[in-house]
């Protein structure tokens, strides 16, 4: 049974220029304690689809549509997120499903005390009173690995470092273990030194509490060792959608096998990095066909006229190219 | 800390210092004769006469003992006599200080009340009627002077129509009666309660609403209503202006805090982690949002006593201000000096506690 | 050599026209360049506008209601009213123009030495703006008043005081630039300080500080109308302040409004104008202000724009996808191998 199962989903927003198109037709689910990671470049659309499925997009400027986007709770009820108001949506956030951001330094409240904001979660979903609170918010902070939380639950955020920062968001949206974690870039604003041990941490919480991870990254690494199963993203679009083993090694989206290329292997020698040639089309002025066409080695006439669907090639791999492996391996010659 | 504090209050001695200084000079720099004033009455060919002044208020001396012992009388808090009023100085302002007070304090309490409401619900939703209202005065009031504004409304209101009174703080012939001994006792209690429910909740906000209530209380013990109702008629015009003005200026100022806070992350996080919006609202946008009122709200508090001096003039109000106008068409520096001194050092005093109430709300103040 | 001295000059004299031909364009700009072009027209026609002079004494015609010999009434000397506000329009601009260039020029010159000049400049500077902070500018103004009542004696404690506000904000200009990366490459490229300061640290303030200048030149005109009507200025010069102060004395009760409104019109239209001239200065300077044309607010309610965007997001089938395949290959073949 899946935990969330959205089919076509779809989200503009609308600004001084017209309507941005974020994510276009998306679909995506995740299975019970099942890792799941969305990968690809910045503005992709893959942050805008971890905050969809918190129904944390404002309308205006956000608007946001799906054929269906169904999340099954603990006692197995069904809940249409997008029917949902605000305050339909409270009981569901950090009881059911929870979030990491990004960069922990603005994610949390600079006025307000660590313990502060962990008590929160306690307060407002258990009813609990701000003493019970405290010793539970104590209680989680020694569970994601921070020394002496006494002290640090009664400073600033601007008082701690970046990693235990993370290690607080880790703290807060874990507490209820949710069902569903989201993590959305959850390292790239840490050390590399700190970025394993934030890692293996959600991780060990996953594990832990039995929740179900949707990792957002552009971060190829972190995808081999967090995730089952992979989406590419690319310009509002899956572009490729598979096990994480069959996409790194047989990648069959040339925007896939680009991104690939693009790390470089630890044991190889390096010539030069490889790159991917021209930019990232502006989300206004996509390509008419395929959105990876002007900046793809196989283009053809077709790829340009027309947008290519996302064919199931069977064992749950999808690709978003009219051509198959084969093909597009003659062509490269 | 400490020594952030420490520097502080070094450096607002300092600023004190060189504004003392200064008043020293200003005197000896304008008139040509500094006792000139003390000379009201006594003819000029009585030079014998004048000498004497001159000796008794120690101007034969050099300027180096005149100028130590300026400050050893303003270390002791005494500002000398004013020659107009032949009285102390003190004496003369305190008369005329809560006078301005009345109408600062009033209409800054009312325009940051509705300040903050006004500019509450236009930064919460874009295409509210108070946001277009904001918005639209907002460029057009800036460029509008608020005396000009004061004298078209006494014009309308007062001589038109004839619904407010055209000037003055009470009606003629009548003076304030105020029970001291009872405000004090009343004042007292007052805060010793807000004190007490300070202790027991552990709650800054306490203060914030206790003092001012306690004052409210203390005032209405010791002035009878009809007083009070006759000084309130007396100021509804001038309020109003200052708080037309006022609202506007405060309300744009939360709009735009409240529009750049609810845009940012840590908002997002107190969403997703389910809490309900009101909470979001108050504890975390609210709480961020009214950080930069607190300096502007710093900034002005030294304006309370010194009150506007156009204000005061176009409404014949009582107050400082209008004292002050007084005291430089008289030349009666020894008061106009006092005022500025007494203006210069509430206005380092204020900044100095805006300074610690703002570490209060906001953490993230560097500790230099 | 004069050959070169006079292109230069005519390329300088295009370059203003063109900045100049800029703000025209802006809406903001051309409204204000407009209302601050007729306050300006009045003050240096006023001779001729008007067939009064400022002391023609006619008690007889005083307190007059407005009138076609008197639009807006006289006095009550039996003055023109609309004479005096034409008169009164010269002090305005005088002050509010001299007074905003040299705040501006002091606190620019103060702001950037504060921030590039090492530590003992700061420290001073820093002090200064925090001592003159604290001073109230209208009491020191009264008292002051003592000494000198003249115009002069206003725009100099003006900018006495006035620079701080500039300095303060270019200060925090230059500091944040020069952290910019772009200026540490050019100093670690080896250019000079005067260079930097030429190329990069200037261009990074002025459009900060002609804007700067243009609101306060309209801060200051509010400020001298303020201090005019305390009594405060050269009693013998006619500024709108005065007017207003004459006006409560004696339009109040004999209920002539065009003279208590008209010197408030004046001073709105002059102060709102260099605002206005402000802000294009600002939108057409700064590159970040630019302004998109809004394409929102033509067309279809939000809600439906968004549902017509959402339908034309459809995707084909994956039969259809390849058919359309196999006609491409049969049209252009695939390439051959080489």
């Amino acid at each position: 049974m899946n935990v969330l199962d959205i089919k076509n989903l779809k989200v503009i927003f609308r600004t001084e220029e017209g309507f941005v198109r974020a994510v276009e037709g998306v679909d995506l689910h995740i299975g019970e304690g099942e890792r799941v990671a969305i990968v690809g470049e910045s503005g992709c659309g893959k942050s805008v689809t971890s905050l969809a499925c918190m129904n944390l997009l404002t309308t205006p400027p956000a608007y946001v549509t799906a054929d269906s986007f169904v999340f099954t709770d603990h006692d197995g009820h069904k809940h249409n997120i997008l029917e949902k108001t605000e305050n339909e949506m409270l009981a569901l956030r950090a009881e059911e499903m929870a979030m990491i951001f990004q960069d922990p330094s603005t994610f949390l409240n600079p006025v307000m005390t660590i313990g502060e904001q962990l008590d929160e979660v306690f307060i407002y979903h258990m009813n609990m009173k701000p003493k019970d609170a405290r010793e539970c918010s104590l209680a989680m902070m020694r569970k994601v690995g921070i020394p002496d939380p006494e002290m640090r639950a009664s400073q600033y955020p601007h008082e701690l470092s970046g990693g235990l920062k993370q290690r607080i968001l880790i703290a807060m949206a874990t507490s209820l273990s949710p069902r569903l974690l989201i993590a959305d870039e959850p390292t790239t604003a840490l050390d590399v030194t700190i970025q394993a041990q934030i890692l293996r941490l959600i991780s060990e919480r996953c594990a832990k509490e039995k929740m179900s991870l949707l990792m957002i990254t552009h971060d190829l690494g972190v995808v081999r060792e967090m995730a089952d199963r992979v989406y590419v993203m690319y310009c509002g679009k899956i572009v490729e959608e598979g096990s994480i083993e069959e996409i790194l090694k047989r990648p069959q989206h040339p925007y896939t096998k680009a991104l690939i290329d693009t790390v470089p292997g630890m044991d190889e020698e390096v010539d030069r990095f490889v790159q991917i040639p021209h930019n990232v089309p502006h989300p206004m002025h996509k390509p008419q066909g395929c959105y990876f066409s002007n900046r793809c080695a196989y283009c053809t006439d077709l790829c340009r006229t027309k947008q290519p669907p996302l064919f199931d090639r069977g064992d749950g791999r999808k690709i978003r190219c009219y051509y198959t492996p084969e093909e597009l391996w003659l062509k490269s010659y | 800390m400490k020594g952030y504090y420490l520097k502080k209050v070094l450096s607002s001695l300092f600023v004190l210092f060189i504004i003392i200084t200064l008043n020293f000079f200003l005197p000896r720099m304008i008139f040509s004769d500094p006792a000139q004033p003390y000379f009201a009455g006594v003819p000029e060919d009585q030079t014998a006469l004048r000498e004497q002044i001159r000796e008794e208020y120690g101007f034969n001396d050099p300027l180096i003992v005149q100028y130590f012992d300026y400050l050893g009388r303003v270390f002791t808090l005494d500002l000398g006599t004013s020659h107009v009023y032949k009285d102390s100085v003190w004496k003369v302002m305190f008369s005329r200080i809560p006078w301005s007070m009345v109408l600062t304090v009033s209409s800054m309490l009312i325009s940051i009340t509705l300040g903050i409401i006004l500019g509450a619900i236009a930064g919460k939703k874009r295409d509210h009627a108070a946001d277009k209202v904001l918005l639209g005065l907002s460029g057009v009031t800036t460029a509008i002077p608020s005396f000009w504004l004061a004298l078209v409304s006494l014009m309308l209101f007062a001589f038109t129509f004839k619904i407010f009174p055209y000037r003055g703080a009470m009606t003629a012939g009548y003076t304030l009666s105020f029970n001291g001994p009872v405000f004090l006792i009343v004042l007292v209690v007052g805060v010793a309660l807000t004190v007490a429910l300070k202790l027991i909740t552990r709650k800054i906000i306490c203060i914030f609403i206790g003092s001012p209530l306690s004052v409210l209380a203390a005032l209405l013990a010791a002035v009878p209503v009809g007083d009070i109702a006759d000084v309130a008629y007396h100021a509804a015009l001038p309020v109003m202006i200052s708080v037309f003005s006022g609202v506007i200026s405060y309300g744009l100022l939360v709009r735009n805090s409240m529009i750049a806070v609810t845009n940012e992350d840590y908002i997002l996080t107190a969403r997703a982690k389910g809490l309900p919006p009101s909470v979001v609202l108050y504890k975390h946008t609210f709480r961020n949002a009214l950080l930069p009122l607190i300096t502007n709200v710093g900034m002005s508090m030294a304006g309370l006593l010194g009150g506007s001096v156009l204000m005061e003039k176009i409404f014949s109000w009582p107050g400082m201000g209008q004292l002050l106008l007084d005291a430089c068409n008289n030349g009666d520096y020894q008061l106009s000096q006092a005022i500025l001194l007494l203006f210069a050092s509430i206005t380092v005093v204020c900044n100095f506690i805006t300074d610690l109430v703002y570490h209060k709300f906001d953490p993230r103040v560097k500790e230099v | 050599m004069m050959k070169q001295l006079g292109l230069r000059f005519l390329s300088a004299l295009r370059g203003i026209g063109k900045f100049l031909l800029k703000i025209l364009k802006n809406p903001k700009g051309r409204l204000g360049v407009i209302l601050v072009g007729i306050v300006v027209l009045a003050a240096i026609l006023a001779p001729v506008l008007t067939p009064y002079e400022l002391d023609a004494y006619d008690i007889a015609n005083g307190l007059a209601k407005p009138s076609r010999e008197h639009l807006l009434g006289t006095d009550k000397n039996g003055i023109d009213i609309l004479t005096q506000i034409l008169y009164g329009a010269r002090i305005s601009l005088i002050i509010g123009i001299v007074t905003g260039l040299c705040v501006t020029l002091l606190g620019a010159t103060l702001g950037v030495v504060s921030a590039y000049f090492g530590k003992v400049p700061a420290t001073v500077i820093l002090n200064l703006i925090n001592v003159l902070l604290v001073i109230p500018t209208t009491p020191l103004m009264m008292i002051m008043s003592n000494l000198s009542s003249s115009y002069l004696m206003m725009i100099a404690i003006f900018t006495l005081i006035g620079w701080c506000g500039t300095a303060r904000v270019v200060r925090a200009q230059v500091l944040s630039v020069m952290n910019m990366n772009y200026v540490r490459a050019a100093e670690l490229s080896g250019g000079s300080k005067t260079y930097i300061m030429y190329r990069h640290i200037l261009p990074a303030v002025s459009h900060l500080l002609i804007m700067n200048c243009a609101l306060s030149c309209a801060g200051f005109m509010i400020a001298e109308a303020g201090l005019s009507f305390i009594g405060l200025g050269d009693p013998s010069v006619i500024s709108w302040g005065k007017i207003l102060v004459a006006a409560q004395d004696s339009a109040f009760t004999s209920g002539l409004w065009a003279w208590v409104l008209a010197p408030g019109v004046a001073i709105f239209i002059t102060v709102y104008g260099f605002m206005q001239i402000g802000y294009a200065l600002e939108e057409i300077l700064n590159p970040k202000m630019k302004r998109k044309k809004d394409k929102r607010k033509n067309g279809l309610p939000p809600e439906e724009a968004a549902a017509q965007v959402f339908a034309s997001m459809a995707e084909q089938s994956e039969d259809e996808a390849l058919r359309l395949k196999e006609e491409f290959s049969k049209e252009v073949p695939t390439r051959e191998r080489t």
